[in-house]
């Protein structure tokens, strides 16, 4: 059924299907080789490749997280036209194509609505590799000719493809006139940035969202299904509160696989989602597994392998397994590996996924009662260096040091050092905004921080230039001021602590500008109550000025009685109260005096301190 | 609490508290077995128990009288596991209420609610596994219900928990009362949802059940939390709500159906406590003679001076009845 072969190198993989042919070549490149200030590039070469065919025939592209498609459908004749063209095109692109293309990729990202499960690979890895899917394509705006012409040399070359044809032969004078000289492509490591699991963090509305890693196997696929059932039963038949879940197995190309689940929920109905989502999980973490479920979804299974073109429609997926080194399994493989799972392999399975699992809960939620662990939104050091207050007096803090930079704000803190720096984004106005390979986020604005003038300058030079990503200008009310009592009043705690890129986009911008993890020009990201007065630091407020107006006042009256004091003991002295006068009204009239001098002091200090900030 | 409308009487003396072990002999049993650590015994005595609610009282006579290591050692596969599992969770959950202390929210110190929130914390991660492992166990679920309160997980985690809960004991007036808990304006409810959920028990429980008692539980507390004697009676004396009261007792306390097992009390001290409030001292006599000068601690929900109150009001029905 399924045959191994070679075209011009590059190994083929060939399977029987009916209908018209679909052929496709796959490349072990994605997102997830990138790096955060090129994201896009894969997808940009991608699209290069397939402009000479125009955009009416049935050829696609997919640029997905570890492999990159081409797909192809109809007459053979032409399938070899049009992988010959991708082959010459990825040889020598269309470079001239650039900047048209680049103008599409960020139509398409604008259209693009981002998937529910998009925020845990962020969570998870950070701003490197298996994490970059989560961010939107940055790099796209400043690529070069060379760039892309130097990133389809190193990894659309001959080496690092499979073609895959839903046929019994290999087209008559196919040629693959790929470049050489490259090397099979391993899959980046997959280093996680959290310190324990499971663990989880706060995403926007819409549903819980749940993934969880587990070694590749057979049972994983049919944990997924269960898992999806099990939700279903839960959530929507028994409780009626979500209206879809879904579960999926993916593999992640290194012998691991990820278990993806989900489950919408109504604003109303999400504390009920998340403890329903809850129990789902603790029931297959205990191994509350039912043999009935197993078959169900053990026959769902066997009923999609039984398809006539179940080995047309693998052939992708059996591309990627070979392009990454895993094993390429046949149809009856794949059917004698489903029998022999047991539920006690489901359970295994559930036992990996709930243990590494990552929980995305609707905001303002927690799950740290569920044995969940909150995943890190702050560092846990600051950088040495020199310290700049906000200028608006609440309290925040920028740090400037050798090795990196950090705001501090109260206990929490977020750092970024320049040797692990994923990307450095730098508008002309000089706000730079540093994003560690952690995916914490450091944002720099001049603006709001009393930094030296250089400070750009000084971290552009700091870090490895290729990072830096430049950004369009700003319009001036894109550029934040200091927090003013006017604005309202500071409502949440932390808020912008996810490093979420999605939630960060400006709305209505093209050019999505992405949100710092500590916002000083948005007063809700302070804790509430931060900018009560800090004596020292903060400038007077109203009930500064009205002491400062009362001591004034105070001070005037004791000013006119020490005046009247004064006037009536050089003038009216009554003979027979000399004796009396020389103790007391002495005492009293001091007393007048030094309480004029005293208050009318103090409220001049006053006026001068207000006077100067 | 505030001093409720009727004045302590100089000559009155009050009737003091009787708790479920004074009031059944096997519960006294019970607890002695308790205090002894005969595990094997308070398991077959509570394997026997056939309702929810029989069983929550049951185990609120012993839950401070076991040790953690006993229910510890009960192994996973034993039929009373979730029993002693979902005790060990009680336990739990009282010791973080022990550090918070039962005093306003506003008097608890950060160290105070960090402890308490551990606890409990701690407690639902053992109840959820209990309740994973064993859904049908039915005082894990009400535990749960509790700690949804104390930890504030939202209404409808603690209507999702409460229905899960019924779907394997069906109207249990102990669930029905700490949702009506939940409902309340005080965590963060209304008593328009308050009077919906007696709504919903009143059109669903079918006659003789137990759980319509907690519709009572609605008027109780809308009671308590008026501002004046004069607003909660007047609330109560709505027609509408003493047609309410009589309809509960009709298919409750006056059904034939009705088996209130150890709840026997707590039924005749609503309606006593009730119909004595909105003034209807004819219809209260039955439930004192009924109650025949035992009182449960439910009487300390809701007056200050619970023994008097009710001996005033047992005085005042029985003298006209």
């Amino acid at each position: 059924m399924l045959r191994h072969t070679e075209v011009d190198g590059v190994p083929t993989l060939l399977a029987p299907g009916s209908g018209p042919m679909v052929a496709g070549l796959t490349f072990r490149v994605g997102r997830v080789d990138e790096g955060l200030a090129r994201t896009g590039i894969t997808h940009l070469v991608e699209h290069l490749a397939l402009h000479r065919h125009g955009v009416a025939d049935h050829h696609n592209g997919v640029t997905g997280g570890i492999v990159t498609h081409f797909h192809l459908r109809g007459a053979e004749a032409d399938i070899v036209r049009s992988l010959e063209l991708v082959c010459d095109s990825l040889s020598d692109l269309p470079v001239e194509r650039l900047e048209t293309e680049k103008a599409i990729l960020r139509a398409e990202a604008a259209g693009r609505a981002d998937g529910v499960t998009a925020l845990l690979p962020l969570w998870r890895y950070g701003a490197q590799h298996f994490g970059l899917v989560s961010y939107p394509e940055w790099g796209v705006d400043q690529l070069s000719a060379d760039d892309v012409r130097a990133w389809a040399h190193t990894w659309f070359t001959r080496e690092n493809a499979v073609l895959w044809i839903s046929g019994d032969r290999v087209p008559a004078g196919l040629r693959l006139r790929l470049p050489g000289g490259g090397r099979r492509r391993p899959v980046p490591p997959a280093a996680t940035v959290l310190p324990s699991t499971p663990a989880y963090f706060a995403g926007p509305n819409g549903g819980v969202v749940f993934d969880g890693l587990m070694r590749r196997h057979t049972a994983g696929t049919l944990f997924g299904g269960m898992l999806e059932r099990e939700l279903l039963r839960a959530l929507r038949q028994e409780g009626g509160l979500s209206t879809t879940a879904s579960a999926s197995y993916d593999p992640r190309g290194d012998g691991f696989a990820v278990v993806t689940a989900f489950a919408d929920a109504p604003p109303e109905r999400q504390d009920a989602v998340l403890g329903g989502f809850v129990d789902v999980l603790a029931g297959f973490r205990v191994g509350r597994i039912e043999q009935a479920d197993l078959d169900a979804v053990r026959a769902k299974r066997e009923e999609a392998l039984a398809h006539p073109d179940v080995h047309a429609g693998r052939l992708s997926g059996l591309a990627t397994d070979l392009l990454t080194g895993e094993p390429v399994l046949s149809v009856d493989e794949l059917h004698a590996e489903l029998r022999a799972v047991t539920l006690d392999g489901i359970h295994d399975a559930a036992l990996q996924v709930t243990g590494s699992g990552l929980l995305q809960v609707p905001p303002g939620h927690r799950a740290d009662w569920a044995g969940f662990t909150a995943a890190p939104a702050t560092s846990s050091e600051t950088i040495p260096g020199y310290t700049f207050r906000s200028v608006d007096g609440s309290g925040a803090a920028l740090v400037l040091g050798a090795e990196g930079v950090s705001l501090v704000e109260g206990e929490r803190r977020v750092t970024v050092r320049f040797r692990t720096c994923a990307a450095v984004h730098a508008w002309p106005d000089g706000a730079r905004q540093l994003i560690g390979l952690d995916g914490i986020t450091v944002r720099i604005e001049p603006t709001l921080f009393a930094a030296p003038p250089d400070t750009a300058a000084r971290i552009d030079a700091a870090v490895d230039p290729a990072l830096v990503v430049r950004m369009p200008a700003r319009t001036p009310d894109a550029i934040p001021r200091p927090y003013t009592p006017a604005q309202p009043p500071p409502t949440r705690l932390f808020p912008a602590a996810s490093p979420d890129p999605n939630l960060v986009l400006v709305p209505g911008a093209q050019q999505g500008l992405p949100q710092p993890l500590i916002q000083p020009q948005d007063p809700a990201a302070f804790p509430a109550g931060r900018f009560a007065a800090r004596p020292g630091r903060t400038r007077p407020g109203t009930a500064q000025l009205i002491i400062m107006i009362a001591m004034f006042a105070a001070g005037l009256v004791f000013l006119s009685c020490a005046g009247v004091l004064t006037i009536a003991s050089v003038e009216g002295i009554e003979p027979g109260e000399e004796e009396f006068r020389d103790v007391a009204w002495y005492v009293i009239v001091t007393i007048a005096w030094t309480g004029t001098l005293t208050l009318l002091g103090w409220a001049g200090y006053l006026l001068v301190r207000r006077l100067r900030s | 609490m505030r001093s409720h409308m009727l004045r302590a009487v100089p000559f009155q003396l009050p009737v003091p508290e009787s708790q479920p072990a004074d009031l059944f002999a096997e519960l006294r049993r019970l607890a002695a077995d308790a205090g002894r650590g005969d595990w094997a015994a308070v398991a077959a005595f509570l394997g026997g128990l056939r309702s929810l609610d029989d069983l929550a009282v049951a185990c609120g006579q012993i839950e401070d009288k076991l040790d953690d290591q006993v229910l510890q050692r009960v192994p996973y596969g034993d039929p009373a596991w979730a029993l002693a599992y979902t005790m060990l969770g009680v336990r739990t959950v009282l010791r973080g209420w022990k550090i918070r202390g039962t005093g306003w929210a506003r008097d608890v110190t950060r160290q105070q609610w960090a402890g308490f929130h551990e606890h409990l914390n701690r407690a639902e991660q053992i109840l959820i596994d209990v309740t994973a492992r064993e859904p049908q166990q039915g005082y894990a679920w009400l535990e749960r219900m509790i700690i949804c309160r104390g930890i504030s997980l939202g209404h409808d985690e603690a209507r999702r928990r409460y229905d899960r809960l019924s779907a394997h004991h069906p109207f249990a007036y102990i669930a029905g009362y700490h949702l009506v808990q939940q409902l309340q304006p005080k965590w963060g409810g209304s008593w328009e949802k308050v009077a919906e959920f007696g709504a919903e028990l009143l059109r669903t429980a079918p006659a003789g059940s137990v759980g319509l008692l907690a519709v009572l539980a609605g008027h109780m507390e809308r009671f308590q939390a008026s501002d004046s004697d004069v607003e909660g009676t007047a609330l109560l004396r709505a027609p509408a709500t003493v047609a309410q009261i009589h309809q509960v007792a009709d298919r409750t306390v006056r059904h034939p159906a009705f088996q209130p097992g150890y709840r026997f009390y707590t039924a005749h001290d609503y309606f006593a406590m009730l119909f004595s409030l909105v003034g209807d001292h004819a219809a209260a006599a039955p439930h004192f003679r009924a109650l025949a000068g035992r009182r449960t601690p439910l009487w300390t929900s809701y007056f200050d001076n619970p023994g008097v109150a009710y001996a005033n009001l047992r005085d005042r029905a029985l003298a006209r009845g």
